[in-house]
């Protein structure tokens, strides 16, 4: 039995330029600080990644992070994030995924991977309790990720597999990091920083099992964690629906990203993207380990021009992303999402390079000679093979391979057209549509345009009421909802105003991105519910009964705000200028449904954000009292 | 009915036993044994002998068990003849009238009349007696004669004690009943690399010592040693049933049928005396194993109740433990394939190993090293004659395959 | 009337909460490697199938058995195992059609599924109604029924 506790003990260092293999044991103050997945992340590449490197450079480091609580009966304890320096952002790139490769990971023995260096040949990790080996990989080096899944998955059963496809090979900028056929650490150009160390695949299996600190007591926390998860209001909805949920709210909204953003909704999407179309296709579900909901859907399309097509899929990721950014159909968009995956591509990204090229090509700035093809919004055999190109840098693939941010560059006047924020495609949400504690989070996302680290635990999809000028929206819950929010009661007064029925965006920003950094250290998921209902006081108990660590509310929740802040700092030492958070000019400047958003007050907004944060209110920076309230004030 | 009789002790005779307790408590039943001990488990012996069980652990059943079953026990007495018109036994000491009788008498090792091999320092490996005798003479050097299952176990078991072990098997692998060429050769460097000495394709030719053994002659080699373990097969315990006119084959054993009656009325058999039918071929067979003894012997003791049970055949099956290497052979080999046309799958990964061998799209035979998962489930597909396409067919039609989930664990050994 | 432990694969999620709890209920390890229930995925068809003993009528693995640990003598219908006298051979996990034996290498013995006294864990944490535990009466298209009787019986298995 091992001597530890909770966590598997070890952090595994490869080095892939000497094959030098180093196993650090972990200390219980590195543990107590940072508690795991991207916390361990933040730290190490903090202290170990050199500033102002080229992320595509054999110094950047990738490292996965695997959460505390994975290896536990915690409901939704599978999440493992990878983090490096973005190729994408030039800030620090991260990625979140769930499903079963962290559970391989930590039982082989190890909390964390860190991937250093760069191979001189196609090669690919193997990791099996305890030891370590670096393999030729030459034989799968061009292999879309699927083909090199069946063959490594029967080479090794029972294992799973991070693996990049030809996108990551090709250094596409937003290529991704499968996780097995159907997942991915999508976000930020993991899989290029993987494919720039010649790492094609890293293939775990592990058998050594975790030792609880008090077993009783793990399944006592867990057993309450599940019945505050199902008592949400949130759960039933999203078991039998997914994220899926979101997609129709949006569209009545007027909040999607249709058609690059030129639109709050496209006219035929309740149509083609509402429950009995996705129903139709719905065979089963599907959950990561140790999940209670199984959110995702097991896709069987029976008919029509993509039949046979079968997958996990059913995400509002790829139906917005392709459905409603480019204006493809719900079979058709399940089919992007399977090149997506088998290319190795973010989706996000993929389907916002593609609809600003679109839009490009609409304006006149690109033609048909420059792509071979012509391009429109909804024809999918154009965008499917936009899609090949890019992945291979072919032709126009070459350009649109590098993101909105740079790709706009090469085109005069691209610029208006690229939907990003500090380079990173903006998902889903257009913020003029529906103004919220979300559509802020993609402005303050310390890894660029993005809505997954700061949605507001009691997010009302009922209500779409830009409330006092931007800075607050409704709650429009009860009193009871209010009560059983775990939220230190002094903030939580801040943040939720019952008389006005109004919640603050920038205080409850700051706590929700805190919260949901705390999740993504102990590695359990942010779907909804459990965003919902899981605290830092329920993470508190589960995180000592499985380390044995006395740990209290307040202090996860610091350890995630110091994470948090450790990662603005190196995104500062990247050169991060406060100017850098705004949104698309075009969102201060065309009206969808009416509305647009109005630069000053979304500024005042931000300053008020950063007060909370204990930031200086114009820069951004984190202020020297917040420093040593974390322990951060003797950084180099 | 007056009552049952069975010659025997061993796995055969007390499933017997234990199947006709199960479904009637009263009938006086008769143990005849030739040991004086209560059942043990002859499998366990080379386990025994290496220490990790204890000798009192391989008795599966005390005296008073028998007792407590209402069994009547001659343990230490032969029965030396048997009157079939009178439908008696004899055993020296009384004469018994019997309804019903089971032969169960198993068979005892075999030792090739080589000039020695009477020489203090022989052994066999088949009763506690044996383990108890090994145990006395204090072992050093061993030389184990023959590499069946029996052998690579004891050889493994001294070697764990602490004696220095030669195997020496006569044909050119090991395990030759039991695993192909391949798989074979596999094990030969497992045990290789633990430290066993294994010489395969010589002979001993004779056991040379002043008082006891000193060393062993094959036809290449001479081998110092101190004990010798003859691991070099069975031979059936048939004389007394041939002499009453009971039918052997041509194998050497008791002919019986899928009733397990032999060709004398009110006579059953079972266990390791008998032929059994091979289910896989329907020809009669040696199956001298644990498992098919205890179906064998369910099946007599169901005929001999009057309910009319039919053998389905026994099957192979044979699990071993090489240094914590889990190997498994089931069904037939390439060798007792013979001429049929052969279609071979193998595959390995990492610590893993199997090949099956398949005749006319059926599994006929399956051998696996470092696996443990969905052998059970080959087994299966093996003894229910299930051609591989329909088990493809079936794994690929989500509604056929909702009743036979079982099938997964046994998917990756059957990939086209 | 005995209870069944009821294996519904077409809700099973392929979450693994059956896995981890039998494991830490049994050996206070979360080591799904010692779980006497293992979920056995195809994830390339979205197929999740949980296999635990059946407690099979004429149980292959008693037939195996070189020591007859394993044996039918309860009044629940279990297949029970006296684990003192087990010398870990795992003949029994090999012969077991549908792989319900789970070896622990803690004990080194072969242990399979005994329904916790009557409160399988498995089905306590099971969240999508596939793990049910019910009488037989209760049961439709039990699996039990179907294979076990079919397979462990009349083919003598």
């Amino acid at each position: 039995m091992s001597k530890f506790r909770g966590y598997a003990g070890f952090i595994l260092e490869v080095n892939l330029s000497n094959h030098d293999f180093r196993h650090k044991e972990l200390a219980s103050e590195f543990c107590r600080d940072y508690l795991g997945g991207i916390g361990f992340n933040a730290k190490i590449i903090y202290d170990e990644v050199p500033a102002g490197i080229d992320a595509l450079s054999e110094e950047n480091i990738l490292v996965f992070g695997v959460g505390t609580m994975v290896g536990s009966t915690f409901p939704t304890s599978s999440r493992t994030e990878v983090s490096a320096k973005s190729p994408m952002t030039g800030r620090f790139g991260t990625s979140n995924s769930g499903m079963f490769f962290g559970t391989q990971l930590k039982n082989a023995g190890f909390d964390a991977l860190v991937i250093k260096g760069q191979a001189e040949k196609p090669s690919l990790i193997f990791i099996e309790d305890g030891e370590v080996s670096i393999q030729d990989a030459t034989r799968l080096w061009g292999k879309d990720s699927w083909e090199t899944l069946d063959i490594l998955k029967n080479q090794y059963p029972g294992a799973e597999v991070a693996l990049i496809g030809p996108a990551g090979e090709n250094l596409v900028r937003f290529a991704c990091i499968e996780n097995g056929y159907y997942d991915a650490w999508a976000r930020t150009g993991l899989g290029a920083v993987m494919g720039s160390k010649n790492l094609k695949a890293i293939v775990v299996r592990g058998t050594q099992g975790i030792t609880p600190f008090n077993a009783g007591a793990l399944l006592q926390v867990s057993v309450k964690a599940r019945q505050l998860i199902e008592s949400s209001p949130f759960f039933k909805p999203f078991k039998s629906y997914g994220s899926m949920n979101a997609a129709m709210p949006y569209g009545n909204f007027k909040a999607l990203n249709a058609h690059n953003f030129s639109q709050g909704c496209l006219p035929d999407w309740k149509q083609n993207f509402d429950r009995p179309q996705v129903e139709k296709l719905i065979k089963g579900h599907v959950a990561c380990q140790s999940c209670i909901i199984a959110c995702a859907h097991w896709v069987d399309i029976k008919e029509g021009k993509y039949q046979g097509l079968q997958m996990k899929d059913m995400e509002v990721t790829p139906t917005t992303s392709y459905g409603s950014g480019c204006g493809i159909g719900l079979e058709a968009s399940v089919k992007a999402a399977e090149m997506s995956q088998r290319y190795g591509m973010d989706m996000v990204s993929t389907g916002g390079v593609i609809a600003m090229a679109i839009e490009l090509y609409n304006r006149g700035i690109i033609s048909q000679e420059d792509i071979g093809y012509g391009l429109a919004f909804g024809d999918d055999d154009a965008i499917l093979h936009l899609m090949d190109d890019i992945a291979h840098r072919r032709g126009i693939g070459t350009v649109l391979a590098e993101g909105t941010m740079r790709a706009a560059k090469q085109f005069e006047g691209g610029d208006s057209s690229a939907m990003h924020v500090k380079g990173l495609e903006i998902p889903m949400i257009d913020p003029r549509g529906r103004w919220s504690t979300w559509s802020f989070g993609i402005l303050t996302n310390v890894r660029g345009g993005d809505h997954l680290r700061c949605r507001n635990p009691i997010e009302n999809l009922r209500y779409n009421e830009n409330k006092h000028d931007f800075r607050k929206e409704r709650f429009g819950f009860d009193q009871k909802m209010y009560d059983a929010l775990d939220m230190p009661d002094a903030l939580k007064t801040q943040a939720i105003d019952l008389e006005s029925d109004t919640v603050d965006i920038a205080i409850m920003s700051r706590w929700a991105e805190d919260l949901i950094n705390l999740f993504n250290s102990v590695g359990v998921c942010i779907r909804p519910p459990v965003e919902h209902r899981i605290g830092p006081t329920v993470i508190a108990e589960a995180f000592t009964a499985f380390t044995g660590i006395k740990i209290s509310a307040a202090q996860v929740m610091q350890s995630a705000e110091r994470t948090w802040n450790l990662i603005k700092l190196y995104n500062l030492r990247e050169g991060e200028l406060p100017e850098d958070s705004k949104f698309p000019q075009r969102f201060y400047e065309q009206e969808i449904s009416g509305k647009v958003l109005d630069e000053e007050r979304v500024q005042e907004v931000l300053q008020q954000y950063y007060r909370s944060r204990g930031w200086d209110m114009l820069t951004g920076k984190p202020g020297e009292e917040k420093l040593v309230e974390l322990g951060l004030n003797n950084l180099s | 009915m007056k009552n049952i009789v069975i010659i025997g002790n061993g796995a055969a005779a007390n499933s017997a036993v234990e199947t006709i307790r199960k479904h009637d408590s009263q009938v006086p039943i008769i143990m005849f044994a030739r040991e004086d001990l209560p059942e043990y488990s002859a499998c366990a012996l080379p386990d025994c002998l290496s220490g990790r069980v204890y000798r009192s652990q391989l008795f599966i059943k005390q005296l008073k068990d028998y007792n407590r079953m209402k069994i009547h026990t001659r343990f230490g007495y032969e029965v030396q003849h048997i009157n079939t018109s009178e439908c008696t036994l004899n055993s020296g000491q009384e004469t018994i009238a019997y309804d019903r009788l089971i032969l169960a008498t198993g068979s005892r090792a075999y030792i090739p009349p080589v000039p020695g091999h009477e020489l203090p320092g022989n052994f066999v490996v088949k009763t506690v007696r044996d383990i108890d005798a090994i145990m006395v003479n204090q072992p050093h050097k061993v030389l184990v004669a023959g590499s069946g299952n029996i052998g690579i176990e004891v050889a493994e078991a001294l070697q764990f004690r602490g004696c220095q072990v030669t195997i020496v098997e006569l044909r050119e692998r090991i395990l030759p009943r039991i695993f192909d060429k391949e798989p074979a050769s596999r094990i030969h460097k497992i045990l290789t690399t633990k430290g066993l000495e294994v010489i395969t394709g010589e002979r001993i030719l004779r056991i040379s010592g002043d008082e006891r053994v000193e060393s062993a002659a094959t036809d290449r080699r001479l081998i110092p040693c101190d004990t010798v373990i003859w691991a070099a097969g069975v031979k059936q315990n048939v004389e007394m049933a041939s002499a009453i006119g009971i039918k052997t084959g041509e194998l050497g054993g008791i002919q019986v049928n899928s009733f397990m009656q032999t060709n004398i009325d009110s006579i059953y058999a079972c266990g390791d005396c008998i032929e059994s039918m091979n289910m896989l071929t329907g020809y009669p067979s040696l199956n001298m194993l644990w498992p098919s003894a205890k179906r064998q012997g369910q099946v007599a003791a169901f005929n001999c109740l009057g309910q009319k049970v039919e053998y389905e055949g026994a099957i192979s099956f044979v699990v071993e433990d090489i240094y914590g290497i889990t190997a498994v052979s089931m069904g037939m080999t390439s060798d007792a394939l013979g001429a049929e046309d052969i279609q071979i799958l193998e595959g390995e990964n990492h610590n893993q190993y199997w090949r099956v061998l398949l005749v006319d799209d059926r599994i006929m035979g399956m051998q696996a090293i470092g696996i443990s998962s969905g052998l059970g489930a080959m087994m299966a597909l093996m003894k229910t004659r299930t051609p591989v396409s329909q088990f493809r067919h079936t794994l690929a039609d989500s509604a056929l395959f909702k009743k036979a989930a079982w099938y997964l664990p046994a998917q990756r050994f059957l990939n086209a | 009337m005995n209870k069944q432990l009821l294996i519904d694969s077409s809700k099973c999620t392929g979450c693994g909460l059956c896995e981890l709890a039998c494991a830490i209920s049994k050996t206070r390890q979360c080591q799904p490697q010692l779980a006497r229930i293992k979920v056995w995925r195809d994830e390339t068809r979205g197929i999740f199938v949980p296999m635990t003993c059946l407690q099979c009528e004429n149980p292959p693995c008693a037939n195996a058995c070189l020591m007859n640990v394993i044996s039918k003598e309860n009044d629940k219908g279990l297949t029970v195992r006296r684990l003192e006298a087990c010398i870990g051979c795992r003949a029994c996990q090999v012969s077991c059609p549908f792989d319900a034996s789970r070896y622990d290498y803690i004990e080194d013995v072969v242990v399979n599924c005994d329904h916790c006294e009557g409160n399988p864990e498995c089905v306590k944490y099971c969240p999508s109604g596939a793990l049910q535990y019910c009488s037989l009466a209760e049961a439709i298209d039990c699996l039990r029924n179907v294979e076990a009787k079919k397979r462990c019986i009349d083919s003598g298995l």
